[in-house]
């Protein structure tokens, strides 16, 4: 499974969230959370409303604070099968940055590798291993 | 796994006034979950409201420390202690260990003029999003929802490709 990925937000890989276009997403392997802004998630129809059971979120660009919702996420593939998942989205309303893809229940579910060389840019990846061998 | 009057101890020793949420938190993340022999065990339904608060406070603090293994461990008891919850359904259900399915579907078109496009020109538009369908424009705006309109006005909205651009750090 391949797919193409750019350079502008250091690594973006294209998906589809929910039932909108496709999307490039900041691929941060030191994420917590995937995160979506909030017009992108109201775009998709979940509320922006912080949860005040909800951890606030530190990021570089301070301290969040929303609700995690779960999203259907997939990465189209150019090569092999696409990857389906629900996987837990942190939605701020003030996150003014791009749809970031991270770790919890989402890549920590995957096998997935980076191509960098110039013009080349391929995000290789597909589901974890079944451990019992199935 | 804990028996249920060592749970509900640990829900006690949660729920004490003295402390921070921090010390609080560190008091219930002894390897073995138990709490100190001198609390109390809790009467199991006579303080069911509290004790969900006072767990999902304690859920909250684990994932404020990125302790994920022991969050996940949490929810799953609090998911025995109290099924009906739809805070605990919640959380027990974006902290699940994600399940992947793998699909055959249509071959996605190769992206290499989007790709060109945003390389030669995504720069002269910091902080917006944009809308590239092969090496063209189809929007660019700050406001999400009038770009997401404009590739919706589109034979095939599915081809183009949103994309954000940062601002550049200062």
């Amino acid at each position: 499974m391949v797919q193409q990925a750019d350079y502008t937000l250091i690594v973006a890989v294209e998906c589809l969230l929910s039932d909108l276009p496709p999307m490039h997403a900041m691929l941060d392997t030191a994420a917590q959370w995937s995160l979506l802004p909030g017009p992108v998630a109201q775009a998709m129809g979940y509320s922006t409303e912080p949860d005040p059971d909800t951890p606030r979120y530190s990021t570089r660009k301070g301290s969040l604070h929303g609700r995690i919702e779960p999203v259907k996420l997939t990465f189209p593939a150019e090569l092999g099968e696409e990857t389906l998942m629900e996987a837990p989205f942190y939605i701020c309303e003030s996150w003014d940055g791009p749809v970031v893809i991270g770790w919890t229940g989402c890549l920590e579910a995957l096998c997935f590798a980076l191509d960098a060389r110039q013009y080349e840019e391929l995000f290789y990846f597909g589901a974890m291993p079944n451990p019992s061998g199935g | 796994m804990p028996d249920n009057q060592e749970f509900d101890r640990n829900l006690v020793q949660e729920v004490q006034p003295s402390g921070n949420e921090q010390q609080r938190a560190d008091g219930l993340c002894q390897e073995d979950g138990a709490a100190p022999s001198s609390q109390p065990p809790a009467q199991t339904g006579a303080h069911e409201p509290t004790e969900l608060s006072a767990g999902l406070a304690h859920l909250r603090a684990l994932l404020e420390r990125q302790d994920l293994t022991s969050a996940r461990a949490w929810v799953d008891r609090l998911r025995q202690r109290w099924p009906d919850s739809n805070r605990v359904q919640h959380f027990s259900r974006i902290l699940a260990r994600p399940a992947v399915t793998l699909q055959r579907g249509r071959a996605k078109s190769s992206r290499r003029e989007e790709y060109r496009w945003l390389r030669d020109h995504a720069g002269e538009y910091p902080g917006c999003w944009l809308a590239v369908l092969g090496y063209d424009l189809i929007a660019a705006d700050p406001d999400f929802a009038v770009v997401l309109a404009a590739v919706r006005k589109l034979e095939k909205p599915d081809e183009a490709l949103l994309h954000f651009q940062p601002r550049p750090s200062p």
